[in-house]
This record gives C-alpha cells, sequence and structure tokens, in this order.
C-alpha cells in the first residue's frame, strides 16, 4: 500500500508479523550530483535520543546495544524488534543532503523520494511512501517514524524537513552537534579540555570526501593515538533482477570486488594483505592489518573491511589499499564503489572510485602514509593490469606469484 | 478514566458524566519543529437546533466571534501555531444558560488553509481534542487527531445533546476533508 505524508500504518499487525524489517531508501533520479546520507534517530518516549550513540549515522553505523543496523551503501536500514534496548519508543528515518545548502542544493532537485517498509526476512513490501519532492527547499527530510503504540510497533510517513540541514534535524532529537557541515569550518578551536565522560563529548558531524584525484587529508594523532580503523569497500551488488539466481549460476550481470592492500612497516617488511592466497593478516602481530573475510557470495550488504589496529601505527609506514576484480570482466562503473575509512573521534572519509578504466583489474584506491605519528590519507584511484604493476607504481618491491583463493 | 476515541466510534457518556454543567472542550498540539507553514489548528462550536442547523450565524462560535450571543459558549482564543503548554485552545460551556432550542452542540476542529498547506492531521505533532468535565476537572474524553484520522483536515469531535433535563456527550470522531467550510455548509451556514 502507498501511504501519503500524515499516514500510519500497524507494522505489528501484519500477517505474519515480521520480527524485523528493513527500511529501504531510493530517490528519482537515480544519479544525482547530491550526495545523500540516511540517518536514523532512536528516541526514548521523550522524543528525544537517550544519547548521542542513538543517533546512527555515516559515523556510527549502529545502534549500540543493537536493534538498528545501518547497510554500508548507506540507503537502508534494518531494524530488529526485540533487539531494541528496552525503553526505545520512536526511530526517526531521515536523508539529508551533505553540504546541501553550502552548495546551494536541496531536494527540489529531485523529482521523488521513496521509501520502502519490508519484511527483513521475506523481503515482502508491507507499505511504501512515494514523496514528491519538487518545491522542497529543505536539505534535511524526515521521512517518516517507526513508534510504539499501545504495544504495537506503527509507521508514520512524514515528509518534512529542515533547510538548514542534518544539524538542525540532530538537534531537534536532543544530539548534541560539534560541528555543522553546512556552515564553513570555524577558525580552529580552543583545545578542549579532557572530557571525564566521553559520551559528554557533542558528535563530530563532519564527513569528508576526497574528490579529487591526489587530495589528501591529514588525521592528527590525539593523546593515546589512534583506536582501530575500518577501511570498507562497498559497491553495488546488483539487484535481483540482474543478479537473481541464473545470474549468479552464470556469472553474469555481478561484479565481485576483493579488498587488499600492501603495507610496508617502520622496519622495512613489506607484504600484502588480501584474500588471495589467505593473506589475511592479523591485528594483533605484525602487519596489524586484518582483513575480515572474503564474501565472495555477495551475501554481506556491507561489503569487506580492511581493520588496522591504531596503537600500532607507530610499526607503519605506509599502505595503499587496493581494489581487485578477481572473476568477470572489469566494469568499475557498474560498481559505483565507496571506500570509506573510519577511526573513532575523526572525520569519516569517503573515496569514490571515479575516472574508470574497465580494461584495468585493479584499482589502487587510497594510500595511508605515517607522518610524524599521523595518518595522511591521498586519494588515489588509479588502476593497474596487476598486482605487479601497482606495486612498481609505488615501490613497494614485492616478488609476485601467481596466486589463487583457497 | 477517560475514554480514549478511535475513529467512527460513538460513545454515550451518561455513566460517565450525567450531570454535566461546565464542560471544558480542549484543543492541543505540538508547533511546528520542521520549517514550512505553521499548523494552524482550530476548534469551533456549533449551538444548532432541533433540525441540526444553526438558527443564524450567531450560533457558530469560532476565532472570529469568540462568544455566543447568549454568553453559554466562550471561545478562549485563536492559537496560530500550537505553541505552549497543555490545551492550545479551549471552548467554555456553561450548560445551563444554554437556550432552550440549541437540542445539540456540536464541536469541531480543523486544519486552517490545509489544502493550500498541503496538511493533515497525521503531519501533525500530538494533536488531540478532549472533552473535560469543568467541574470536577476531569477528562470525559479524547480523540487522539494524528492516530486514526491521519489524512483528514476536518474533524467533528463530539455532540453534546439534551437528554430530557440532563446532558450527554456522544464521541463522534468522524473525519472530512474541505475544512470550516464544509463544517459551516454541512450545519447550514453559508459561507
Amino acid at each position: 500500500m502507498d501511504l501519503q505524508a500524515g499516514q500510519n500504518i500497524s507494522i505489528s499487525r501484519h500477517s505474519p508479523a515480521p520480527a524485523a524489517i528493513t527500511v529501504a531508501l531510493a530517490w528519482e533520479p537515480a544519479t544525482t550530483a547530491l550526495t545523500l546520507d540516511a540517518n536514523a534517530f532512536a528516541l526514548a518516549a521523550s522524543g528525544k535520543v537517550r544519547g548521542d550513540a542513538d543517533f546512527i549515522f555515516y559515523n556510527q553505523p549502529t545502534l549500540p546495544g543493537g536493534g538498528i543496523q545501518r547497510a554500508g551503501d548507506g540507503r537502508s536500514f534494518t531494524i530488529t524488534f526485540a533487539a531494541l534496548p528496552a525503553g526505545i519508543e520512536h526511530i526517526v528515518i531521515a536523508l539529508t543532503i551533505d553540504q546541501g545548502q553550502r552548495r546551494g542544493q536541496s531536494f527540489g532537485q529531485l523529482t521523488q523520494v521513496r521509501t520502502e517498509i519490508r519484511d527483513a526476512q521475506t523481503q515482502a513490501v508491507l507499505a511504501a511512501f512515494p514523496l514528491a519532492t519538487r518545491m522542497m527547499a529543505e536539505t534535511a527530510l524526515i521521512i517518516g517514524e517507526l513508534y510504539l503504540r499501545n504495544g504495537e510497533w506503527k509507521f508514520r510517513a512524514v515528509g518534512q524537513g529542515f533547510v538548514g540541514g542534518l544539524a538542525p534535524l540532530a538537534r531537534q532529537y536532543g544530539v548534541e552537534v560539534a560541528d555543522d557541515p553546512d556552515v564553513a569550518a570555524p577558525a580552529a578551536p580552543p583545545a578542549a579540555p579532557p572530557s571525564a565522560a566521553p559520551s559528554a563529548k557533542p558528535l563530530r558531524l563532519e564527513k569528508i570526501t576526497l574528490e579529487k584525484k591526489g587530495s589528501s587529508i591529514s588525521l592528527e594523532k590525539k593523546g593515546a593515538g589512534f583506536d582501530e580503523l575500518v577501511i570498507n569497500l562497498n559497491w553495488n551488488q546488483g539487484s535481483a533482477k540482474s543478479g537473481g539466481f541464473f545470474g549468479r549460476l552464470t556469472g553474469s550481470g555481478r561484479v565481485d570486488l576483493d579488498l587488499g592492500c600492501l603495507f610496508k612497516l617502520r622496519d622495512g617488511r613489506a607484504g600484502a594483505v588480501q584474500a588471495l592466497g589467505d593473506s589475511f593478516g592479523s591485528l594483533q602481530q605484525p602487519p596489524y592489518i586484518q582483513l575480515m573475510g572474503d564474501d565472495r557470495s555477495g551475501a554481506s550488504a556491507e561489503g569487506e573491511f580492511l581493520r588496522i589496529n591504531g596503537r600500532e601505527w607507530a610499526h607503519i609506514d605506509r599502505i595503499v589499499v587496493f581494489a581487485l576484480i578477481y572473476q568477470g570482466a572489469p566494469n568499475w562503473a557498474e560498481t559505483d564503489a565507496v571506500v570509506t575509512l573510519r577511526t573513532p573521534h575523526q572525520p569519516t572519509l569517503e573515496i569514490r572510485l571515479d575516472s574508470h578504466r574497465n580494461d584495468q583489474r585493479m584499482c589502487a584506491l587510497a594510500m595511508l602514509e605515517n607522518q610524524s605519528g599521523n595518518i595522511r590519507v591521498t586519494k588515489l584511484v588509479e588502476y593497474f593490469a596487476d598486482h605487479r604493476v601497482l606495486d612498481q607504481a609505488y615501490g613497494f618491491g614485492l616478488r609476485w606469484v601467481a596466486g589463487s583463493k583457497g | 478514566m477517560a475514554i480514549s476515541l478511535n475513529k467512527g466510534e460513538r460513545l454515550s457518556l451518561s455513566k460517565e458524566a450525567p450531570h454535566l454543567k461546565k464542560v471544558l472542550v480542549g484543543l492541543g498540539w505540538d508547533a511546528r519543529a520542521t520549517d514550512g507553514a505553521d499548523f494552524d489548528l482550530d476548534a469551533s462550536a456549533f449551538l444548532l437546533g432541533i433540525d441540526g442547523k444553526v438558527r443564524s450565524e450567531a450560533d457558530f462560535i469560532f476565532y472570529n466571534q469568540l462568544k455566543s450571543s447568549c454568553g453559554s459558549v466562550q471561545h478562549t482564543g485563536d492559537n496560530r501555531t500550537g505553541a505552549g503548554e497543555g490545551d492550545d485552545e479551549a471552548l467554555m460551556v456553561d450548560l445551563s444558560r444554554v437556550p432552550a432550542e440549541v437540542q445539540k452542540i456540536a464541536f469541531t476542529v480543523t486544519i486552517h488553509e490545509a489544502d493550500a498547506r498541503r496538511q493533515n492531521f497525521g503531519q501533525v505533532g500530538n494533536a488531540y481534542i478532549r472533552l473535560v468535565n469543568a467541574e470536577t476537572n476531569t477528562e470525559v474524553a479524547r480523540y487522539d487527531l494524528a492516530e486514526d484520522a491521519s489524512t483528514e483536515t476536518a474533524m467533528i469531535f463530539g455532540e453534546l445533546y439534551r437528554h430530557g433535563s440532563d446532558w450527554k456527550f456522544s464521541a463522534v470522531g468522524q473525519g472530512y476533508a474541505g475544512g470550516l467550510a464544509a463544517m459551516c455548509r454541512q450545519y447550514g451556514i453559508n459561507i
């Protein structure tokens, strides 16, 4: 059924009652200059978050305690009702335009934002909310709200928002915002006194997209150093239509990407962390880099992850993170791939794979260099035929033999 | 305990409030937090004869006519945004002063310029209308406008009507499109 703004439906009374739902967002035109981010706010009965951890967004993709998971592509949330912490009575789903106001953008540049509520298990659509967005000056849009009423979960389509973007939206629900990505960065803020309660720290909304090849940013070491760095590669794994059962069988219609890296340690040792040759690395032992599994099934919507033990960053000299198309014809454009680098208390970095070269199988994504203990991240997005050529380009000096995945 | 209405429910409250004398009808909603046109909800009352129509325009109590000519119905005034705690608009009815020809008083709530602003009750935060026995200060009935009538823009909340020497309240909870103008026409006022 299609909902109008203001209309509500019962999720719990649906037969069979879903244990978990997916709230999936899509927009038209699908290809847009807008950078769109999906956010969720888990609210107590008061209509406010209990703390900043109840704000689920690109810097914080899960609700502590469970129940809400933001997909790696940033376009859907999975909500498992029984897993929600007690006291959460509303979940607001919102869509925001990154730096929309600063860039003179708004939802008026889209024709429609379409939301589907699906049974997470069967993917059956329980309700859809097609919202015409032409003429909307807002850069933050409250899509709808899941709420508990008389013991049942309901969804209300909202379709209202804020011209001022994510910052006023977050404040509305009681999230303390340290930086407003939509206004020019202020002069260097005074050093914050060490805070006893880390939760009292205002949340960073900042997300930095490295737009151009060669652009770079330095993540500065603070206090004890870095915590864990998580590098995620996510890509469009193909819809059921283009992939599907037979698509998977014949290997057509889907592109499988592998994430890996070449590293060089301060002591001169160098190597690769990748699924090829089962070189998954280690977090506690050198190289302090680990690849979290290889997902050729495409079952994980989260893509692939490389983790770096930030506490051991002093031992690392540099890392080149790469993506590899192991099987099938290279079609980088179709993957719509995005690399994000997250580390606590730092802005999220995002690099999109662009300037595609479909004659090449490998893409060097980003360089991470140890510069006086800080992490300098540079966007590469350079394409290469194989490991050997890539290695030569960045001077790791490794020996290469043909390998395959176990 | 107050009775919570669902859409289309009719409740006769002879047990809850058999000797109603002074009645307060309160309307509340949250001021708009998001950007865009404010939500302006209006509470109104119509004094109706046995034919279900007003005797004249003087029997229509609303934001531009805050008091009935008989003085039995008093509107506390227009709130255009829903700002503030508690009831945002209220109508006070002194049943002992209602003229004998008036058989029924209908209470309605409408959204001002709902069509132009493309608004409905479901878009308004925490919108309700409630009936309070003003002498005992007990809430008798409440209708949560955003839940059961979410896409409506006009609502008949309920009717107070004569039953012998007593007054009773019937909770109607019926929604309409067309706003206040449609309500007026229904009760015999030409706009």
